[in-house]
């Protein structure tokens, strides 16, 4: 889940997040630049693939199912084994690359994409528009068989996946090259999550079931699994059936993928060259990597974290006729649009950046952080001014502020300093705000069904921005307690708009309201940040998605 | 097998089963209470209608004691269900762990006792002078530092300072030593002092003053004689100690990315794999009652007074 309201570690980042781009800036010591191995791949007869790449992740994959894999860990296994339609350029997340389709075309009623000719799965299986078809169809709970949605609910696969979908009509195979996706509508949010959804081989699939592919994946990724002892290591071998792959291609002909928990242990096995590249390094041991011998790569893949607002006196809380006095004077404060820029004026952001994140974030001035597509750079950051802030409580009826109490996840551990920094600026202009702790589930529950406390912290990330500015930001959206007609018709225009530029418009417009409109307090935008061997690898680059990709990598020298 | 003991082992066999179901219903409840499953395991931006389905699908709308009859049904035929993150049956994803944990549990309990007998033996054998206050203090220090800080002071030292062993990992013997270690650290404090005071004991007794008298050597004394008798008590704290071993084997996998059945437990908790935590609770509380039930039969073979006390 991810962009879980507070998405717990575990599945964090999940689904679609990954929106990113790299951060050269951010203070730290600069990405190795490698000569980009993506712009000449294809490695000649004299350089073919050779070695072991060895990887730490900080956790394993949930499973070896890619339609059920949602972490950064997981994802950067899947990438490896399996290929996908299309494939995001690993710099510039709005660059698409052919896949296994050539090319595609889009119209507001279909996209057509015409399919590379060839091509098997690691078990024989051709790859054709079947083949692709029954992917896709496999994410949304459809049966490939009668084209209707699975009513069974223990046959539905219930993916993260499917909630991008929507505006899918039907899936045809013309032919055997040819796949045609027909939409109800257009969606904007559709070709990213095409270029995301690995394409598994239907036989096998259906051999095995949705059980088996847990643990016996089938693609036609650069790579095979050779074995997968779970919390271990997975090893990964050079598929034997190479093509030309535009996202990059495989260099050295073993990855050992080793989930390795605990971060000083992941550390050490950097620093003695147990392993070549380290997932997740905190920013406090950035330092101690460094020390060790080992380069840190800092890299903003626009994950971000803000607390958001009940602020459309809406929701189970305001209704139902339980809330407390308190409870009640809070979404009356918070509806108001003064009261929320003000909270947005009393956070000290840049402290936040410097003693929390070790600069390791960006301080966030609206919805969306650098390398969002729809972030817009020319939005001027809130004042940090806690007296005007004061003032401006004072002037919308709450000179004494207000109580309230704030929904935390305990699977958002890593910003429960953050959180309570934000309490104490907040104190500091007489909002009192209490933490409210809550298992993952019953923290997404209380969210889904509108009965969060009036203020929820959360972390997310997005592939593309319509997700969340369909459950988030638009009125009535699942997640979203905040409407405003303006921010509706702008969500519901990025959608529909098919040209990339036009859409940017609208969604730098969203962006605005973000800001005006404050329906979070929003807070930080934080990098990603990579432990990576001085010797033995090169041309390594972080992802923008946020997982670790193998390809474009070499081992020795 | 005189009827009293057959008696006997079928009464402990009996409490096991009490003990087991016990277990089993905590877990049950406790899960549930911490959580509502179906919430956890799906997006959160699944809508409240599919939600529902899902938790219909599972079984999960039931009331908490037909969940938990249905579940305790299947779980007496070994069936805990499948695994959500592996599509297997838990218990199988479950006993595939059993020999990893085995081998560095033994280990430990190796190195531990390794350790102990010497340590022991010096500390009652000088007692009083500053070896006998060196290896108490040994003890303090072994008993109050955790797992996790030993773990990692020895990787740093070990493997990262001297490059000797590696870092973390399982499938060699190298990469017992460090894991090994630290479970076997963690025990000695106990064994050593448990060790001490039965010497000490046993030291006073008549058959000891018997062997000196015929002219043994204090070694062959200590080694024929009080050691046999004094690991009496040692033995029943071992089997006290599994269940404190058990629990540092789940800290300590996960410090060295060790594949047994902690690491798996831990994964299975943070991502909700209902059957497999059940599962590993089952296998360990079995593991912990069946050590406890074998201990006091062999008891039973060993001191025919226990027999009759109970």
């Amino acid at each position: 889940m991810t962009p879980s309201l507070a998405v717990p570690a575990q599945r964090l980042v999940a689904t679609a997040i990954f929106v990113a781009i790299v951060a050269a800036a951010c203070g730290t010591t600069p990405t190795p630049t490698p000569p980009p191995a993506g712009s000449s791949p294809t490695p000649g007869p004299s350089v073919g693939p050779s070695g072991t790449l060895t990887v730490a992740l900080s956790a394993d994959a949930e499973s070896m199912d890619p339609h059920r894999v949602y972490q950064k860990a997981g994802i950067s296994i899947v990438e490896a084994l399996f290929d996908t339609l299309i494939a995001i350029d690993r710099g510039d997340r709005s660059k698409f690359l052919p896949g296994l389709a050539e090319s595609w075309t889009t119209a507001p009623e279909a996209i057509e994409f015409t399919l590379r000719s060839g091509v098997t799965f690691s078990n024989g299986e051709p790859f054709d528009a079947d083949a692709a078809r029954f992917s896709i169809l496999r994410v949304m709970d459809v049966d490939p068989t009668t084209g209707a949605p699975i009513e069974d609910d223990a046959l539905k696969l219930n993916s993260d996946y499917k909630r991008s979908y929507g505006a899918v009509t039907s899936v045809e195979a013309v032919n055997p090259l040819t796949l045609r996706i027909n939409l109800g509508r257009w969606d904007a949010g559709l070709i990213p999550a095409l270029a995301t959804l690995p394409i598994i081989a239907p036989n096998h699939a259906a051999t095995v079931g949705n059980e088996g592919l847990k643990t016996q994946p089938i693609g036609t990724g650069p790579y095979l699994l050779e074995e997968w002892i779970p919390d271990d290591h997975a090893t990964l071998v050079l598929n034997p059936d190479q093509w030309e792959r535009p996202r990059g291609a495989a260099l050295v002909d073993r990855v050992v993928f080793r989930p390795i928990p605990d971060v000083t242990t992941r550390i050490s096995e950097l620093t003695t060259g147990g392993v070549q590249i380290a997932q997740d390094i905190p920013v406090d041991q950035a330092a101690a990597v460094e020390a060790g011998g080992a380069t840190i790569v800092a890299f903003d893949d626009a994950r971000h974290t803000e607390i958001w607002l009940t602020a459309d006196k809406g929701g189970q809380l305001a209704t139902s006729g339980n809330a407390t006095p308190a409870q009640l004077q809070a979404i009356e404060a918070l509806s108001k649009v003064e009261v929320r820029t003000a909270l947005n004026m009393a956070v000290d952001r840049n402290a936040y950046v410097d003693a929390l994140f070790k600069g390791f974030a960006t301080p966030m001035t609206q919805g969306f952080v650098p390398g969002d597509i729809a972030y817009l750079p020319a939005i001027q950051p809130w004042p940090f001014d806690p007296d005007r802030a004061r003032q401006m409580l004072t002037d919308a009826g709450y000179p004494d502020g207000f109580e309230a109490e704030i929904d935390v996840c305990t699977c958002d551990a890593a910003i429960a300093d953050l959180i309570t920094a934000v309490q104490a600026d907040l104190a500091r202009i007489g909002v009192r705000t209490t933490i409210r702790e809550a298992e993952v589930g019953a923290f997404n529950g209380a969210w889904a069904s509108g009965a969060t406390n009036p203020m929820r912290a959360s972390r997310l990330s997005f592939l593309d921005p319509n997700i969340y500015g369909q459950f988030w930001l638009k009125g009535g959206g699942l997640l979203s307690r905040f409407a405003d007609p303006e921010m509706d018709r702008f969500v519901d225009e990025q959608a529909a708009q098919m040209d990339p530029a036009r859409r940017l418009e609208v969604l730098h417009k969203v962006a605005a309201l973000t800001h005006d409109l404050a329906p979070a307090i929003f807070l930080v935008g934080f990098q990603s940040v990579y432990g990576v061997a001085r010797t033995g690898v090169s041309g390594w680059q972080p992802h923008i998605l946020g997982h670790i990709s193998v390809l474009d990598t070499r081992v020795g020298g | 097998m005189p009827r009293s003991a057959v008696g006997f082992v079928l009464r402990r066999l009996a409490y096991q089963g009490v003990v087991l179901v016990g277990v089993a219903f905590l877990v049950h409840v406790l899960i549930l209470l911490s959580a509502d499953p179906a919430q956890a395991l799906l997006p959160p931006t699944t809508s409240p209608e599919a939600v529902e389905a899902f938790r219909r699908a599972q079984g999960w709308d039931q009331p908490l004691p037909v969940q938990f009859a249905t579940f305790l049904g299947r779980a007496v035929q070994g069936d805990f269900g499948t695994s959500i993150r592996f599509g297997q049956p838990a218990l199988a994803v479950v006993l595939e762990r059993v020999p990893a944990t085995l081998t560095l549990g033994l280990t430990g309990l190796a190195v531990g006792l390794a350790i102990a007998f010497p340590l022991g033996s010096l500390a009652a054998l000088r007692r009083g002078t500053w070896a006998d206050g060196a290896v108490r203090g040994f003890a303090v220090l072994g008993a109050s530092v955790p797992g996790f800080v030993l773990g990692q002071v020895l990787i740093l030292v070990v493997a990262v300072g001297l490059r000797a062993l590696p870092v973390s990992g399982g499938g060699s013997v190298a990469h017992l030593v460090l894991p090994g270690l630290v479970v076997g650290i963690a025990s000695t404090p106990g064994l050593i002092r448990i060790l001490r005071a039965s010497l000490l004991e046993v030291y006073g007794r008549d058959y000891i003053r018997t062997a000196f008298a015929k002219g043994l050597s204090p070694r062959a004394v200590l080694l024929r004689h009080a050691l046999r008798n004094a690991a009496i008590p040692v033995v029943s704290f071992l089997a006290f100690d599994i269940a404190a071993l058990l629990s540092g084997v789940v800290i300590v996998e996960r410090v060295f990315a060790y594949p047994g059945m902690g690491s798996l437990a831990v994964q299975a908790i943070s991502g909700r794999d209902l059957p497999v935590i059940q599962a590993f609770v089952f296998v360990a509380a079995l593991t912990i009652v069946t050590t406890n039930l074998l201990l006091d039969v062999a008891y039973t073979r060993l001191d025919p007074r226990i027999r009759g006390r109970r």
